[in-house]
């Protein structure tokens, strides 16, 4: 761990990866309602923290291709739209997803020298803020059968549940269900959370109550070829705003 | 040293759909209700006291 550029990072919105779109990232940030609840015996404001919340901005190059910047953000959609913020393309690399509304989802812009911009705005959705955690892909894996990606080292057991988040950018064919499985010992897997059969183009976010085990990794079942996935999770901690034990 | 084996049956502690993997070693696959013996699974204290396994 050591300071960072932003250099070669990443960024998917609900099974699309629009990091070749995407210019830059203006917000990702969790904020709280606050609440001012100064009495008259007080000489400075109190408050309170109300229900949290999260938002992402970003601005796209303007790119008509299928499953890009234009065809992604102009259908606008009404339903929940999972978006990852990538901080580097290695496993175990910090992410940052919000399951969200696309509040602005489309707002293209030509300026007088002929460059084209989409700035779209995410505003959090499911009851859950911005969840900062760490990549278990390194960016996009392609698995090609049901198999087991490497895993990472997250040092110690932890006990308050964890969420996890996966966009299936593509698949060869058939159905793939993908897992995260949880080890005390790197060899003995348990199943700790599965996104099921997820859909080609989809972002699904899923949580546990469990005790999570020091190591963890990505493992795909049934019969298909090249899946293409980016997995992220989160460790709940202690005064999460969500407390999932 | 000699040990002995024990047996048991594996259990869905997490509630993990069915014909999903609830454990897995190597290339093995245990689903719910299989039988395991230590010799399967190389955590086998681990996974018994946290419920993944009861002891048969």
């Amino acid at each position: 761990m050591s300071i960072k550029s932003g250099l070669n990072q990443r960024f998917y919105v609900h099974g699309n990866d629009l990091s070749g779109d995407v210019a830059s990232i203006t917000t990702a940030e969790g904020m709280f309602d606050e609440y001012d609840i100064t009495d008259i015996t007080k000489v400075a404001h109190a408050r309170i923290l109300g229900q949290a919340s999260g938002r992402m901005e970003w601005s796209s190059f303007f790119n008509d291709a299928a499953g890009q910047s234009h065809a992604v953000l102009s259908a606008m959609p009404l339903t929940d739209v999972v978006v990852t913020w990538l901080l580097g393309t290695a496993l175990g690399d910090p992410t940052f997803s919000l399951v969200s509304k696309l509040a602005s989802a489309y707002a293209p812009t030509r300026a007088r020298d002929g460059s084209m911009d989409i700035s779209a705005r995410a505003e959090g959705s499911a009851g859950a803020p911005l969840e900062e955690g760490v990549a278990l892909t390194a960016a996009d894996d392609t698995f090609s059968s049901a198999s087991s990606a490497t895993s990472i080292d997250q040092t110690a057991q932890t006990t308050l549940g964890a969420t996890a988040v996966c966009h299936v950018l593509s698949i060869g064919s058939g159905t793939p269900t993908i897992l995260i499985e949880d080890s005390a010992n790197n060899s003995s897997w348990a199943t700790l959370l599965t996104f099921g059969a997820q859909a080609v183009n989809t972002g699904k976010r899923v949580t546990s109550t469990a005790t999570v085990d020091r190591y963890v990794r990505i493992t795909t079942t049934g019969t298909f070829t090249d899946c293409v996935v980016v997995v992220t999770l989160r460790r709940g901690l202690t005064g999460d705003v969500v407390d999932l034990s | 040293m000699p040990t002995r084996s024990k047996a048991g049956v594996v259990l869905n502690p997490r509630n993990i759909p069915k014909k999903t993997p609830i454990l897995t070693e190597g290339d093995r696959s245990f689903f719910e209700g299989d039988k395991v013996t230590t010799a399967d699974l190389s955590d086998w204290a681990g996974l018994v006291e946290r419920g993944f396994v009861r002891v048969i």
